[in-house]
């Protein structure tokens, strides 16, 4: 049984906003760069990482919107061994397997662990530029860039603590 | 040893890139390659003698692909063949079997790439950690129908009908196969097989009762990880 496309996208999409995005971009540069970026004057333009937040928060709900979905065994009934059988009893067989997986609710609760991290990633990201517009030295800016550290510290958790796995009911 | 990345980069997850190491043009250095192919064969002919020199060097080479690169059997005679230098992705292999999940592979072979990292030139690749656990595919395939059954009253005289009117070698063999994987490979007690109602092979090849549906579910579940 080969793994479904849809789901290899999904795997690369959440390796990337985990890693390559909140890891090894934006968590490394608010710890690393926000003490020369408080000392920058109001006048110049917000850092890259900082910009690019709203464009991986669209990846992100991308990623939150098929969740629920990605991780469904009814994937499964397609392929391998059970592909064999007639079209109709494949419908059949996996409409009840997802439906006993959203009665398990597994997911659920991870989901919306991760909407919830990932709201608050957008709320502090939408005060950032208007403290940024402030200037030099503010204590604003401060508590901005340090509450946005903590939320995409907290939406990486969300996405390291998704299962590895398909999940059966 | 360093990593480098060596194929079509594009097609590989964002998320690995940034692990590569600047690739250098001298020999001297074990590299540890991860491949993607645009074709198998094109890559091991056309860089026939890049790849002999990296193993002699201690070094080894994953190759990855979005697309099949060749059968799980021709893999394993490559690889022996290049004395475990090399490896290729299975979920990647034409005929894969069910793999636990499609999930992961991005992550699993970045956590796989930190050990390369810590390892000397000829050191023994742990290449498993890079592979998906396997789940049973008979077994699956037997737990996601009778889940269904299960789950779904109404349809469940439709689902049964379904697997009574299958040809009798392939439940046969979906059975046998399941039970081996059972019994054989996940060393499960055989009574409990029996005691859930799970049929015996040389016996009638249906679904178990109804009255036995959930207890087969439990016992079938414990097959699985998560």
């Amino acid at each position: 049984m080969k793994p479904v496309a849809a789901n290899i996208d999904l795997d690369q999409l959440r390796a990337t906003l985990e890693h390559t995005w909140l890891k090894r971009r934006l968590l490394f540069l608010l710890r690393t760069e926000r003490d020369e970026w408080l000392k920058a004057v109001a006048t110049e333009p917000l850092p890259e990482v900082l910009e690019g937040i709203p464009a991986q928060i669209q990846q992100s709900r991308h990623l939150l919107s098929s969740l629920l979905e990605g991780y469904s065994p009814a994937q499964l009934i397609d392929q391998g061994v059970l592909a064999a059988l007639p079209r109709e009893a494949r419908g059949l067989i996996r409409d009840a397997v997802h439906r006993a997986y959203l009665n398990s609710n597994v997911m659920q609760p991870l989901v919306a662990r991760f909407g919830t991290a990932l709201n608050d990633v957008e709320s502090q990201a939408a005060q950032v530029p208007s403290a940024w517009a402030t200037g030099v030295g503010n204590e604003k800016l401060t508590g901005v860039l340090m509450n946005l550290e903590y939320a995409a510290e907290q939406l990486r958790r969300a996405l390291l603590d998704l299962p590895q796995e398909v999940v059966l009911p | 040893m360093k990593i480098f990345f060596f194929g079509t980069e594009q097609k590989l997850p964002l998320a690995l890139q940034p692990n590569f190491s600047d690739y250098e043009d001298n020999w001297d250095d074990p590299w540890f390659w991860l491949v993607h192919p645009g074709s198998l064969s094109s890559f091991l002919i056309e860089k026939q003698e890049q790849v002999s020199k990296c193993i002699k060097r201690g070094g080894a080479i994953l190759l990855v692909s979005g697309s099949p690169l060749c059968s799980e059997k021709e893999a394993q005679r490559l690889e022996a063949e290049k004395n475990d230098r090399i490896h290729f992705l299975r979920s990647s292999c034409t005929d894969s079997p069910v793999g636990s999940a499609p999930s992961r592979v991005a992550l699993r072979i970045l956590r796989f790439l930190k050990l390369i990292e810590d390892l000397n030139p000829y050191e023994t690749v742990p290449w498993s950690e890079v592979e998906a656990s396997r789940w049973p595919e008979n077994l699956l395939a037997i737990y996601l129908v009778v889940k269904a059954l299960q789950t779904c009253l109404e349809d469940e005289s439709a689902i049964r009908n379904a697997w009574d009117l299958m040809d009798t070698e392939w439940k046969r063999k979906v059975w046998v196969n399941a039970w081996n994987e059972y019994h054989e490979d996940l060393k499960m007690n055989a009574s409990s097989w029996t005691d859930a109602g799970l049929p015996a092979l040389d016996g009638d090849l249906g679904m178990p009762v109804s009255s036995k549906v959930a207890a087969a579910t439990t016992t079938l579940r414990r097959a699985f990880p998560n």
